[in-house]
């Protein structure tokens, strides 16, 4: 009797990756409507990537089925997940020609491509194009498909494609969790049902819903429809992709940029916060010591952002340096990286602003959103442990016999979870070190290597010196540094565990580095 | 009963408590500084310089008092608990006060009371950062107190890690208990003796490092000062251009392997003067410490393209050993380096020496620690319930002190930015904003971008003041002051706002 799924290959990879091509390649087709109805001519590459992406994700549905789930299987078809839709997501851009321009190769045009791709999926916003539009540009140089691709890419990122997947595949059982984990921002998944399909259809039912709600925040502040819902696609997973050249500083406009903020700091929320308030508990947000600190690291950074340029007094009156100092707090801490500035030197670019703010813009690079937001960086709650660990390091030199727990919600959170932040911060910390290292190597400024990096690894967007918000990444940085600069952003965006141990998984002699327990051993846990 | 021995005048006296005692601390801050001043007074005398009565005037006014309070007063040390640890932060902090009255009155007040703090915490916390515009034309006396003071702070610092906070923390040193008590030749058995060996070892090095330094040419002012400011890793310098000025490479070499020495553990190297020296390098510790010099001299070699035959060998040693060894000597022109092996110059100050060496940083037996820890993490991940310990060398690393050494982590890069934020309020530029943080927490002293600190605004050097302190005490010293300080006076306030009647719990923080 003939029974196909015998005949099928074990691979979650396969599977997983299948579904989530065929799910991105919904958005090419969109894409290729927007180009034929905005009048373009455009739609050919498009259409040709779609086609790929439904093929190669038809065949991998059809040959592949639901194998191994073990800690590595997970991590590996997470990061292989990302990294294949990644490099496919540029072919639009390849096939375009989109990064054409006078003495860049092919070679260059392929790995800007990816660039371009690595930063729209991961949702950075960092950019390669310095030949994007102005909002009345009559003959721009990219057609409306490709920038409308180049905003749903983050869209897809910000949710993240394999909580997609999750939506509609039930053959992982309870290792779903484990997927959900791997992919989410944070160290634990949150769930809002018991069941793990219905929590990720309901998280991106929401997430259809912030978007939504974000777009006609945009239009009511003065955009037209078709830039409310592609400000809307980006601003609701934090990306900070505009199809404009000066971003939302193009619009010159205080209401956008409130709404802009407004829609920023909701997508730098738990998004499970979200959907208990939709639920009718808006109090939600306050009981959450996370949330709480959220909004405290805003307040308090802005304001350390707003006294030295105040007292600097360079940059204008107090209404300029409050409108370019919040904006821009706010576009750090959620990692999103819209920029209000409307050209280089003018008040919202930072890199021309005097040190101290930026010192607080780089810290601002490394903590990020809240867990479980569209948003980038080590997360608020992390930070918040980390403050914790440091606290209780000086508690207990003073009484070496105590017990500190460190406690969120009213809770003490597991040694374990604890252990995991750590170690998640010194493997940042050495990314971000090695990072630099390499990347100056390679002959980029000091400080544009390092904003460059942590802009990369905490999912930002705009960097310093010539890679500034008002500058693009092929100003700072040449082809070597910009491709790592890419890896970097996937695996910030995998908050760097998958993608590790996705190559440590399989290395045997991580367990002789990390010595078994014996009985002799002084060591007690 | 065994009878307890009869305490002879040098005994140290420890007290019984956990109560912060700082009368000792600051005596001996004030006894260490005075004679470092007389003895500056003595040298300048024989220059014929204008500081000489200055500074033994000064010198007799700290000495006299602190030997009062010493031996008549009979001040105990408190080693015990958060005392303890008041203790040691007091005293880095009368050692900055002090030489910042000593560079006062060597200046016959004509310095800033900022810049003289600033010169005088830079000593003490062996940074090497200076505000003297022109060091090539200061009195003798000064740039000899200056040195003295490295080489004080470099004692001081060995001390405080090899003998009193192994016995504040009473849970063993950094360094593995074989280093000091192993093979019957202990190099801390009591307070005292420990301190007796550190000192002979540490006077015994510097008289060596005097003596290479006179042997390669350089005159015996110049030898002193310089065996005193590299042995202690400090980096002070007669010269404004460093020993770069001297144009000579025996000098030099004499330099790199003292800075290399210094950077070295003082318990380690006592192994190996004790002949197992061949145990040494199956420590991952040296193993490191090796291999990011190999690694960091081959890059620099390769990438400095400006110089010929072996001196872009030598400079990169030197470039190397300087930075990981916080010391800070240099004899070349980093500023004109690729900009790679800039940030990695960076990187590798930031990192800093061996625990257990006159050196800052955060510490490479640390960065192995966590290293460790992440290894341990990522393997829990995998394997959930798979039971691992985090080993160094072969010992077992208690979970308390992996705990510790995050907090640590988390406390230095914090003092950093802070520090770096204070700076940048002053300073146009980001980079050396950052640099001078990283510089002044690592205690190693060099700014990119700068020929000195004198060049940075005096806003910037005194935001600066704070992280070297830091740096040099490893932070938790001077925090656990701080807060000792700040219950006691919460505790002062709310007794006499409230009375007896409601009395706050935060007493209970800070009673024995």
């Amino acid at each position: 009797m003939f029974t196909p799924q015998r005949r099928r290959v074990k691979s979650t990879t396969g599977q997983i990756l299948g579904i989530a091509m065929v799910f991105v390649s919904l958005g090419l087709v969109v894409s290729a409507v927007v180009e034929l109805v905005g009048g373009g001519t455009g739609e050919g590459p498009l259409l040709i990537s779609a086609l790929v992406f439904i093929v190669g994700g038809v065949l991998l549905v059809w040959a592949t089925r639901v194998g191994e789930t073990t800690p590595v299987a997970v991590f590996t078809a997470v990061a292989v997940t990302w990294f294949t839709v990644t490099a496919l997501g540029s072919l639009p851009y390849i096939l375009d020609r989109t990064m054409a321009a006078p003495g860049v190769t092919r070679w260059v045009e392929i790995a800007d491509a990816f660039f371009e791709a690595a930063s729209g999926f991961s949702c950075t916003g960092s950019t390669v194009l310095s030949n994007l539009p102005d909002l009345n540009d009559p003959d721009p140089a990219i057609g409306k498909g490709i920038l409308f691709w180049r905003q749903l890419t983050q869209w897809y990122g910000g949710m993240g494609i394999v909580v997609l997947v999750l939506a509609v595949l039930p053959a992982l059982g309870a290792s779903a969790t484990d997927f959900l984990a791997a992919e989410a921002p944070g160290d634990t998944a949150d769930k809002v049902v018991p069941r793990i399909g219905e929590t990720a259809k309901r998280l991106w039912l929401l997430y259809v819903g912030v978007t939504g709600f974000m777009s006609l925040l945009y239009v009511v502040a003065g955009m037209s429809i078709f830039d409310g819902l592609q400000h809307g696609l980006t601003s609701a997973a934090t990306g900070g992709f505009s199809p404009y050249n000066d971003s939302i500083g193009e619009f010159d406009s205080v209401a956008i940029e409130l709404a802009c903020m407004a829609a920023m700091l909701i997508g730098g929320t738990n998004f499970v916060l979200h959907y208990r308030a939709v639920r009718g508990d808006v109090g939600v947000y306050w009981r959450d010591q996370e949330f709480r600190t959220y909004a405290a690291i805003t307040a308090g950074f802005g304001t350390l952002v707003i006294v030295p340029l105040l007292i600097d007094g360079s940059l204008g009156g107090l209404g300029t340096v409050l409108r370019a100092g919040i904006f821009n707090t706010v576009t750090l801490i959620t990692s999103t990286g819209f920029g209000n500035a409307q050209g280089p030197g003018t008040a919202g670019d930072f890199t021309s602003w005097i040190p101290a703010p930026i010192v607080i813009f780089l810290i601002l690079m490394f903590i990020g959103g809240c867990t479980g937001s569209t948003s980038g960086g080590s997360k608020v709650l992390r930070a918040r442990v980390l403050g914790g660990v440091a606290r209780r390091s000086l508690k207990q030199i003073r009484h070496p016999r105590g017990v500190f727990p460190i406690k969120l919600d009213g809770r003490s959170l597991p040694e374990r979870v604890v252990e995991r932040i750590t170690t998640f911060i010194v493997i940042y910390f050495g990314l971000a070190v090695v990072g630099t290292v390499v990347i100056t190597l390679l002959g980029a400024e000091f400080q544009t290597a390092l904003a460059g990096v942590l802009s990369s690894l905490g999912n930002m967007g705009p960097a310093l010196g010539e890679s500034g918000p008002t500058g693009t990444f092929v100003a700072g940085f040449n082809t070597p540094a910009r491709l790592l600069l890419a890896v970097l952003m996937i695996v910030g965006r995998l908050e760097l565990f998958a993608v590790l141990l996705m190559f440590l998984g399989g290395f045997r002699r991580l367990r002789f580095l990390v010595p078994r327990l014996d009985h002799r051993s002084r060591y007690q846990e | 009963m065994i009878p307890r021995r009869p305490r002879s005048a040098w005994s140290i006296r420890l007290a019984a408590t956990q109560r912060p005692g700082v009368g000792w601390p600051i005596a001996m801050a004030a006894l260490l500084t005075g004679i470092a001043a007389m003895a500056a007074g003595v040298i300048d005398l024989t220059a014929a310089g204008d500081a000489a009565p200055w500074l033994l005037w000064i010198g007799v006014l700290m000495i006299g008092p602190s030997l009062y309070w010493l031996w008549v007063r009979k001040a105990e040390l408190h080693l015990r608990g958060r005392g303890g640890w008041a203790s040691i932060g007091a005293y880095w902090l009368a050692l900055a006060c002090f030489g910042a009255v000593v560079h006062l009155f060597a200046s016959a007040f004509s310095m800033h009371v900022l810049d003289a703090l600033f010169e005088s915490t830079s000593g003490f916390a062996t940074v090497g950062m200076t505000s003297i515009s022109d060091v090539d034309n200061a009195d003798r006396g000064i740039l000899a107190f200056r040195a003295a003071s490295n080489w004080v702070g470099g004692f001081s610092a060995l001390a405080s890690a090899l003998v009193f906070l192994p016995r504040i923390r009473r849970d063993g040193p950094n360094v593995d208990d074989e280093y000091l008590r192993g093979a019957g030749h202990a190099l801390i058995p009591t307070v005292r003796l420990g301190l007796r060996n550190v000192g002979v070892f540490y006077g015994a090095f510097t008289s060596v490092g005097f003596l290479a330094y006179r042997i390669a040419g350089l005159g015996w002012f110049d030898a002193l000062a310089h065996a005193l400011s590299t042995v202690s890793t400090g980096g002070f310098s007669t010269r404004n251009g460093s020993i770069w000025d001297f144009t000579s490479a025996p000098v030099e070499w004499v330099a790199i392997v003292l800075m290399f020495l210094a950077g070295f553990s003082v318990p380690a190297m006592w192994w190996a003067v004790r002949g197992r020296g061949t145990a040494l390098l199956r420590s991952v510790e040296v193993q490191l410490y090796l291999l990011l010099i190999l690694v960091v001299t081959v890059v620099a070699s390769v990438a400095d393209t400006h110089s010929t035959g072996l001196r872009p060998t030598r400079e990169a040693v030197m470039a190397a050993v300087s930075f990981l060894s916080t010391t800070g000597l240099v004899a070349f022109d980093w500023q004109g380096w690729h900009v790679g092996v800039q940030t990695l110059l960076i990187m590798l100050m930031a990192l800093g020496a061996m625990n257990g060496s006159a050196g800052g940083g955060f510490g490479l037996s640390r960065a192995m620690v966590l290293f460790r820890l992440t290894l341990r993490t990522m393997y829990r991940m995998l394997r959930p319930h798979g039971v691992r310990v985090v080993k160094l060398d072969k010992r077992t690393i208690p979970e308390e002190q992996l705990r510790r050494e995050a907090g640590y982590l988390v406390l230095y890069a914090g003092v950093a930015l802070a520090g770096a934020y204070g700076v940048a309020f002053f300073e146009p530029q980001l980079r050396r904003s950052l640099v001078a943080a990283v510089a002044a927490i690592s205690t190693t002293g060099p700014i990119l971008g700068l020929q000195t600190a004198a060049e940075l605004s005096r806003g910037a050097r005194t935001a600066l003041v704070p992280v070297m302190l830091l740096g040099r005490s490893a932070i938790v010293p001077i925090a656990l002051l701080l807060s000792v300080v700040t219950a006691s006076t919460r505790r002062e306030v709310q007794y006499r706002l409230y009375g007896r009647r409601r009395r706050p719990r935060a007493l209970e923080d800070v009673r024995p």
